[in-house]
């Protein structure tokens, strides 16, 4: 009996298509590795059980975060704009400061990174952040009756 | 004068069909704005550095002041007896997500905790200001 095998070159369309699909696969997971990757603020807190390091007041600058929105840069109010500005001239002077922000509770999170942001393009490296947490003062509404 | 047509057959191919398909849902998935972190909106912050993780939980902070842990409701409790199950502190690292409109005293219950249970690398989850689009 003779068979009439015909050949086809379907195995060389099959092989293109694979490689266009993993290439495709390789591009994906490259885009996506990255897409993936988070970004933010490094943090290394400190040892519970850790003495504080004690610092001069000559050795920091202190910023004051106030509820209201006021900042205070070593006793002085400040805008945020200025920050930097004042920041870089603090550091040319002595580079090993560290800033101590002093931050109330009531203040918004996004506020306390907007500052670290505005000490940090002045040149600021070290950062201490200290949470003030004042309870409020009870306030009595309306008149006692006896 | 007669002119003769030829007209060749074109085949069509499924295969380059599934690859543009494959191509465009790329294209989708990247210009879609994905946010895996539920209504938190997060801070703007400019000098963001990106972090490797060996071994992370995620611990988010709504605006209202609720926690969340791997996306599950929790409160500063249940955290702390959470933290308190983790085989290696010391390489774990904890994203942090809070909102922007959150007091500050509701990020700093969350860090004063973790300090306390011995996880100390913490990653402030922020986001790139686009367009000068700060504060």
């Amino acid at each position: 009996m003779h068979l009439n095998i015909k050949s086809t070159d379907r195995k060389v369309e099959i092989a293109g298509s694979m490689t266009d699909i993993s290439f495709l696969l390789i591009i994906f997971f490259i885009v996506a590795a990255v897409f993936f990757a988070d970004k933010g603020l490094f943090l290394i807190l400190p040892k519970k059980n850790e003495k504080p390091l004690q610092l001069k007041p000559d050795e920091v600058i202190e910023i004051k975060l106030g509820r209201t929105g006021l900042t205070l840069l070593d006793g002085r109010k400040v805008s945020l704009s200025l920050l930097e500005k004042t920041v870089k001239q603090r550091l040319s002077v002595n580079p090993g400061l560290v800033v101590v922000l002093e931050v109330n509770g009531g203040v918004k999170y996004q506020r306390v990174l907007s500052v670290i942001e505005e000490a940090k393009k002045g040149g600021a490296k070290k950062f201490s952040i200290i949470s003030v947490m004042k309870k409020p003062v009870p306030v009595e509404v309306g008149d006692k009756k006896k | 004068m007669k002119i003769k047509l030829y007209y060749r057959k074109r085949n069509f191919s499924p295969v380059a069909m599934a690859d543009i398909a494959f191509l465009l849902l790329i294209f989708l998935i990247l210009t879609t704005n994905v946010n895996n972190n539920g209504n938190i909106k997060l801070p703007f912050f400019k000098y963001s550095q990106k972090v490797s993780y060996p071994e992370k939980i995620v611990v988010a902070v709504k605006e209202n002041g609720s926690i969340m842990v791997d996306n599950k409701p929790s409160g500063l409790q249940s955290l702390s007896s959470f933290l308190d199950s983790l085989p290696d502190k010391k390489n774990t690292i904890v994203r942090l997500i809070a909102d922007r409109s959150t007091d500050y005293s509701n990020v700093d219950k969350v860090l004063s905790l973790l300090k306390d249970k011995d996880v100390l690398k913490i990653v402030l989850v922020t986001e790139e200001p686009v367009n000068g689009k700060t504060r």
